[in-house]
């Protein structure tokens, strides 16, 4: 086995029996059952209204679940001294990085596919049909997301500490699709100045809102798939980011003296 | 040392797992704390009254909180114009008023413009008109259709290649273009969570009372009446909500039922309206109309049951409070003195 996936699979056993996963998947799991035990005027196959509640109840908790795993990595790993023997192998710091990504991504897709599992039984029990095309985009752009922002993550990790590196990342991550809309209705508003100030945050600043297909995948009867050139787009921006964070958090991590 | 340290960390494990599951527990038990909960007791939320809305505004709250304070749900109101939308967000630009009255969607001329009073209401037209606005229709002929999208044009946006893929991730269509209006039956959670939100939303209650008659089945049909009981149980004075359970025991041929509601639907009507009518900020077009219609009803209703004494005696009543806005009731009340002279 590669290092890389060595860390990786350490970083994930770990995840899964520190249990955290499964109690965030159960609570939400509960609230998403809580929704589908209202009646909502005996009405059938309301299917858009449990859809859009526990898509964006399971991107949230997931989202949580990236941010507080990624950030923790690398400050425990100092805190606890256990990175000493690691890097005393033959194991570069870039190889220990993608370890540890590798290994968040990993509990991230393990917490998704437990919450896959509740939404999919849903949907047929509630008799209601999954847009597959749709969907797979949907989990695909929510993966790439949760990779964009365990490489925040890390980054903020090792520039600031782990509570407020935690706190950034929730704030990110909650006031990114606001921040988008308030780029679009601010700009007619603005003075050149804060017209210019603007225009630069909405290329600087990763827009999450870019890569949540939620709202095509609750109202899918209307909306095709996505194209492959607008995938491959959305990817290369996604992709832009990732790097340059993970570039940001694998400099900062090299010149952290041991 | 190791023993101390172990034991120490198994204090510290045991405790969190005791946390968890205690908020697992209190999770759990929530249901049975909101069972207890009565919405009707709740006196805050989307009020009706002018002055209280300002005394709210100016209260000292509402100046530190700004517009966090704006209730879940007028925010719930949004998302039903999402849905209505199949998802494309558009600047708010429906006229609810228009969609309590009559169950449909989009603007409309007043009201008032041209109509008979009570006429309006002829449910047979509005669930044909109804129906031409449910599924999926282009609709060619609204005046609104060009609302500006939250997420503008390409012409417009200032965003380059970031504006054109969140054009094409989100739902969105060319302000230019027709609106595509959906079913509103997938709505109705959203109308049940505005009330149980906010329990004085009337507009909530009659808005979703039109979409469950419009599923057209007599469970739904049911539904709506239970849900307009409902609204009448938490806004008693709400004369819209008595009119439309009149208009439907009217429908159901209930009549003596029907006469009951308009009655009650007149009386607030009357007791509320302002003397200036909808040139008072708070007397809209729209509940000019249905005051009317209201007074109408009833006073036609009693005729259809007989009572042409009580008619004329409730036309003159209505006349005396209501002066030039139920000027209608001359000609019925001309009629009415014929009858009666032919008995």
């Amino acid at each position: 086995m590669t290092p890389v996936w060595l860390i990786a699979r350490s970083v994930l056993i770990e995840a899964v029996r520190r249990k955290e996963i499964y109690a965030i998947v159960l609570i939400s799991t509960l609230l998403i059952g809580a929704v589908m035990t209202v009646d909502f005027f005996n009405l059938e196959g309301l299917t858009k209204f449990y859809r859009e509640v526990a898509l964006q109840v399971m991107s949230a908790a997931t989202g949580l679940t990236v941010i507080v795993l990624a950030a923790r990595q690398l400050p425990r790993e100092f805190e606890n001294r256990t990175i000493y023997p690691l890097l005393a192998k033959p194991i570069s710091r870039l190889t220990f990085l993608l370890g540890k990504l590798l290994g968040v991504m990993l509990a991230a897709a393990f917490c998704y596919g437990l919450f896959m599992l509740v939404f999919i039984l849903g949907t047929f029990y509630l008799g209601g049909e999954i847009p597959v095309g749709l969907f797979l985009q949907f989990l695909y752009l929510q993966m790439l997301k949760m990779l964009l922002l365990a490489a925040l993550s890390f980054w903020l990790s090792m520039v600031v500490n782990l509570d407020a590196a935690i706190a950034l990342g929730v704030i990110f991550f909650f006031a990114s699709s606001v921040m988008t809309n308030a780029f679009t209705l601010l700009y007619p508003f603005a003075d050149p100045f804060g017209q210019g100030t603007i225009t630069v945050l909405n290329y600087a600043l990763p827009q999450l809102a870019l890569l949540d297909l939620t709202e095509k995948t609750v109202h899918s009867e209307f909306w095709p798939p996505l194209n492959l050139g607008t995938m491959f787009a959305l990817t290369a921006y996604a992709g832009f980011y990732i790097l340059v964070f993970f570039g940001a958090a694998w400099y900062c991590f090299r010149r952290r003296p041991l | 040392m190791n023993g101390k340290k172990s034991s120490s960390r198994d204090r510290k494990g045991l405790s969190r797992t005791h946390i968890l599951w205690a908020l697992l527990a209190v999770f759990a038990l929530s249901p049975a704390i909101s069972a207890n909960l009565q919405p009707s007791r709740y006196e805050g939320g989307r009020v009706k009254d002018e002055a209280d809305i300002e005394a709210r505004n100016t209260s000292a709250f509402a100046l530190i909180l700004g517009e966090i304070r704006a209730n879940v749900s007028d925010l719930l109101f949004v998302k039903t114009e999402l849905y209505l939308h199949s998802g494309v967000a558009y600047m708010p630009h429906l006229d609810y008023g228009e969609m309590a009255q009559t169950g449909e969607i989009e603007h409309r001329p007043a009201p008032t413009e041209d109509r008979e009073p009570g006429t309006e209401f002829d449910f047979e037209r509005h669930f044909r008109e109804h129906q031409e606005e449910v599924g999926i229709v282009d609709h060619d002929d609204h005046d609104d259709e060009h609302a500006p999208t939250i997420i503008p044009p390409a012409r417009q946006d200032f965003r380059g290649f970031i504006g054109e893929l969140h054009r094409r991730v989100k739902p969105w269509r060319d302000p230019a273009l027709a609106h595509i209006h959906t079913d509103g039956r997938e709505l109705l959670p959203w109308y049940r969570l505005m009330t149980l939100s906010d329990p004085h939303h009337i507009r909530a209650y009659m808005i979703g009372a039109w979409w469950l008659k419009a599923q057209r089945s007599e469970t739904q049909r049911k539904e709506a009446m239970r849900f307009l009981d409902e609204g009448v149980r938490n806004n008693p004075t709400a004369f819209q909500l008595y009119l439309m359970r009149g208009y439907m025991h009217n429908e159901d041929g209930n009549i003596e039922l029907a006469r009951d509601e308009f009655a009650l639907a007149a009386r607030h009507a009357a007791e509320q309206r302002p003397s200036q009518g909808p040139q008072h900020r708070d007397w809209t077009d729209y509940m000019e109309d249905d005051a009317r219609g209201a007074v109408r009803m009833h006073v036609l209703l009693e005729r259809e049951l007989r009572n042409i004494e009580r008619a004329i005696e409730l036309s003159r009543e209505y006349r005396a409070a209501m002066g030039e806005a139920v000027g209608f009731l001359n000609r019925i009340e001309r009629d009415l003195e014929a009858m009666l002279e032919e008995e």
